[in-house]
């Protein structure tokens, strides 16, 4: 029993030592342990520093203003082919102004041949049209000045129309004369003259009821009278009614005598008021037959005088009328004659147009000839093409033997003096960068000697106007036309307080951020955290970026890590600092 | 006895297999970050990442995804989904195309053609690859003519890593080498077509002056509110034909539900109906999934002994005490009637004491008032 429990304390002792050892082992070399477990990162200062920009592009070398050699004329109607025999420069050569450029085979003159023949019979048929009757000076000087079949043909019309509006003007003043006529007739009838005639009327009017008042007068006093007799009987006949009724009543008639009496009285009184009424109407009858009476002598004699003077209008009339016919007369007679000058220039023009137009067209004829004969001489190319000025050969297009036509470029000169452009297509806000009159440098330069480029202008790229830009520069130096050319143009330096390498900037939904080391001391040592600095990036170049964050300056930013790094995690240095 | 303990033993080794299955599935998991982009955007895990692959000859170009991006901002705009930071740089989401090709590089040593990846948008934030020097370039910077090497092509041509803002020429034009990265190695990525000298350039860069073989690959990080929102939003913005794309929400790549999906595509996994061609992260990524979910399917089998083992020792243990169900809720009940008897009498303890001091205090005031 005691064996076995001093076997079991053995067991239990070296259990123990071993762990205390183990503990001791792990707890010194803690640090090492832990260190090698945390991700290794390198650190860089924030600092202030200077942000470079710059813009960098590439593009192809151009003459400036090249001079393409081409043969014959570019603007000929018709072009034709010839053949390179040989090429007397090579790409590079400088030439003088009338040094040989390359030899053309010789051209056949048979086309020439054929357009002098046709000239020469156009001038024939000219001539034949000069001589051809009709032709009279004015239809020469109409045919040798401008003539147009169109322009002519318009002045036909518009003589045309002249002639029909005086036409016109004429019977318009016929129109009136007659007028005038009529109304002259008129006016000198008595029958028709309306003045007259209303006032004649009114004579006879007057004189009419002169000799019928007397009768209608007494005819007037006559009913008069009657309609006064009716009167008093009816007045008669009432009072008997009266008087009757009077009696019966004074005799105490019965009451349907009474009534009967009262009625007749009543019929009385009505007759009475007729007979008064038609006695009143008599009497305003006469009134105005008395008047009419006595007013008719008078009206009469107002009559005639009015006849009086209605003809003495008549007169006047006839008078101002016969003037204004003269006045009319005296027109139309001038719009006739204006008529006929119109008449006689529209016969002359019709007259003229056919020798007008026959001699135009052999003028015209004679022309197109003419100017086929200097075309088919143009067309004649030499056999030897010369420089037309000095320069250097950039280009050429052809090899000898091949074929050419005219109008094409053959070779491509840079005139002596002249300097190369570089166009580099950049991007809208790449080219915001940049101004006018900016010097360029080349990338690479130390290819070249004495370069000198300068930025001239900055257009729309045709290949994207919207969102892309050239920037066209001058460039002057040993340039060879074609060759690719790299520039960096911009570069400004601006200082900036907090600047960062670019591998330090991180991002992530919260915006952009550095890592930080920041020590904290431990009873094992000092420990490297890792914290976030939330941060805005103002400039940035190659290498570098400038920021703005909650920062004093001077911290370590951890630019890179052997692994992921989340921020509050420990980390180690790298031992390179 | 002796067989208890190597009972015991077999069951603590296969949750000890358990156990390594899931730290090698988490570590393989964990050590993609193409495929953590969306946890480094946000911590709030509301944020998804999206990748489109699009078939060759597609016909992608750089005006297509600038149409989607207008049409995103609106769509967010629309259903009020803003910029929470006060950071007044801060932006909603963020996105990166790139194309395969090759350039033929000249450096101060001498020349070489090497594989290309022209790229558009914040690239390397989606793929932070390890700087050696420099850092990595962006389509948002000013100037577009940066380029990245990995150290075998800068080693190639300048002898050297530390050539941040020297100049390469690619297709006879100067570009400036913004940084040095160097790429994951392994069995994976050999396999992926990782073995040769790669640059990144710009897209505009490598169309200009190198050959590419089109845009293939679009990601996006962007918010998610509920599940599948953002994968709804890229496929009816960039509105591709089924055959044409295939999108992949890269944070739930992992998932339990994926990984039990890619298990159960064993067999028809293998089949491409697709003229697809995954660029290297991704073939990567898919390697990985297999090995996850072999790692899940060992886990599960290493699970099957210790369950079967202690359901079987509840049987035994179950048998050998003549446990029932009746007398287990016997034995509960007579426990529960227990403690609430011995609560009651407590309580009941609690009062009479209470009580009898109410007492003594009446006692006592009634002898001051005398």
């Amino acid at each position: 029993m005691s064996e076995n429990r001093s076997k079991r304390k053995d067991i239990i002792k070296n259990i123990a030592i071993v762990f205390l050892t183990v503990l001791l082992i792990l707890t010194f070399f803690s640090q090492t342990i832990m260190n090698y477990s945390l991700p290794q990162v390198a650190t860089a200062y924030v600092a202030n520093d200077t942000i470079t920009t710059s813009i960098r592009g590439t593009g192809t070398v151009e003459a400036a203003d090249p001079y393409s050699v081409i043969i014959g004329d570019d603007k000929a109607e018709s072009a034709t082919t010839h053949k390179i025999s040989k090429i007397a420069v090579q790409e590079g050569d400088e030439v003088e102004k009338g040094d040989i450029l390359f030899y053309l085979d010789e051209k056949s003159n048979s086309a020439i041949e054929e357009a002098q023949k046709a000239y020469e019979e156009a001038q024939a048929a000219y001539e034949t049209a000069l001589l051809s009757e009709g032709v009279n000076a004015s239809v020469i000087a109409q045919a040798n000045n401008s003539f147009d079949a169109e322009q002519y043909s318009k002045q036909l019309i518009e003589a045309q129309k002249e002639v029909d509006a005086r036409q016109k003007d004429v019977d318009d003043i016929q129109k009136v004369i007659d007028a005038f006529e009529l109304q002259i007739s008129i006016t000198g009838s008595e029958n028709q003259n309306t003045g007259v005639v209303n006032a004649q009327k009114a004579v006879n009017e007057a004189q009419k009821v002169l000799a019928e008042a007397p009768d209608k007068l007494n005819k007037a006093m006559e009913a008069f009278a009657a309609a006064q007799g009716e009167q008093q009987s009816a007045t008669d006949k009432l009072n008997a009614a009266n008087s009757a009724y009077e009696a019966a009543v004074a005799e105490g008639k019965t009451e349907e005598e009474l009534n009967v009496l009262v009625g007749e009285v009543t019929k009385a009184q009505t007759e009475l008021t007729q007979a008064q009424s038609k006695a009143q109407d008599a009497q305003k009858k006469a009134e105005e037959a008395q008047k009419v009476a006595d007013d008719a002598p008078a009206a009469l004699e107002k009559a005639q005088k009015a006849l009086d003077s209605a003809k003495l209008d008549q007169q006047n009339s006839l008078l101002n009328l016969n003037q204004q016919l003269a006045t009319y007369q005296l027109n139309k007679k001038n719009a006739e004659n204006i008529l006929a000058e119109k008449k006689l220039i529209l016969d002359t023009l019709t007259g003229n147009k056919g020798a007008i137009i026959s001699l135009k067209d052999a003028k015209e004829a004679l022309e197109d000839a003419k100017k086929a004969l200097s075309e088919a001489k143009k067309e004649q190319v030499d056999s030897v093409i010369l420089a037309d000025l000095a320069g250097t050969i950039t280009a050429i297009r052809f090899k000898s033997g091949e074929s050419v036509s005219t109008g094409e470029e053959v070779m491509v000169i840079r005139p002596a003096g002249q300097g190369y452009t570089l166009s580099v297509p950049v991007t809208l806000e790449q080219s915001r960068k940049v101004h006018v009159g900016d010097g360029a440098s080349l990338v690479n330069n130390w290819w070249y000697e004495e370069v000198k480029i300068v930025l001239r202008s900055i257009r729309p790229d045709p290949s994207d106007p919207a969102r892309k830009r050239l920037l066209v520069f001058d460039v002057e130096g040993d340039m060879t036309e074609g060759q690719n050319l790299t520039v960096s143009i911009g570069e400004r330096s601006t200082p900036y307080e907090m600047v960062v390498p670019n591998s330090s900037v991180r991002e992530d939904n919260n915006g952009k951020f550095i890592l930080i080391v920041e020590s904290k001391s431990s009873p094992l040592g000092n420990r490297y955290v890792a914290t976030r600095v939330d941060v805005q990036v103002i400039a940035s170049d190659d290498t570098k970026s400038a920021i703005t964050g909650a920062l004093s300056g001077w911290e370590y930013v951890i630019t890179t890590s052997t692994h992921p790094i989340n921020a509050g995690q420990l980390v180690r240095l790298s031992e390179n600092g | 006895m002796k067989s208890r303990y190597l009972e015991v033993i077999a069951g603590a080794v296969s949750l000890g297999i358990v156990l390594v299955l899931g730290i090698v599935a988490h570590s393989i998991s964990s050590d993609l970050p193409d495929q953590q982009a969306a946890m480094r955007w946000s911590d709030n895990g509301n944020v998804s990442q999206i990748s489109c692959y699009f078939a060759e000859g597609s016909q992608m170009t750089p005006e297509i995804f600038e149409n989607f991006r207008h049409s995103l901002d609106s769509l967010l705009q629309q259903e009020s989904i803003t910029v929470e930071s006060e950071n007044p740089g801060a932006r909603l989401w963020v996105d990166c195309y790139s194309a395969e090709g090759s350039v033929i590089l000249s450096g101060s040593r001498n020349q070489m053609t090497v594989d290309a990846m022209g790229v558009g948008g914040d690239f390397f934030l989606f793929h932070p690859f390890q700087l050696m020097a420099g850092a990595y370039f962006s389509g948002n910077d000013l100037m577009q003519d940066y380029c990245v090497l990995d150290e075998t092509a800068a080693w190639q041509l300048f002898g050297s890593n530390n050539i941040a803002g020297q100049t390469v020429n690619i297709g006879g034009v100067p570009h400036v080498v913004s940084g040095v990265i160097s790429h994951p190695k392994g069995r994976l990525y050999e396999a992926a077509g990782l073995t040769e000298s790669r640059i990144y350039l710009s897209y505009e860069s490598l169309v200009k002056y190198g050959e590419s073989r089109g845009i293939n690959h679009y990601e996006i990080l962007m918010p998610d509110p509920v599940d599948g929102y953002a994968m709804e939003k890229v496929k009816t913005g960039l509105n591709m034909h089924d055959r044409e794309a295939e999108y992949i929400e890269n944070n739930k790549r992992f998932s339990f539900q994926n990984i039990y999906h890619v298990i159960k595509s064993v067999g028809t996994r293998s089949m491409s109906g697709k003229a697809i061609i995954f660029p290297f992260w991704e073939n990567v990524a898919r390697g990985c999934e297999d090995m996850v979910a072999l790692c899940l399917l060992g886990m599960a089998l290493g699970l099957v002994y210790p369950v079967v083992f202690s359901v079987y020792g509840f049987i035994r243990w179950k048998k050998r005490n003549a446990v029932t169900l009746k007398g287990v809720l016997r034995r509960v009940y007579k426990k529960g009637a227990g403690c609430l008897k011995c609560i009651w009498a407590r309580i009941k303890a609690h009062m009479r004491r209470k009580m009898a001091e109410e007492d003594m205090e009446e006692v006592s005031d009634e002898e001051m008032d005398e």
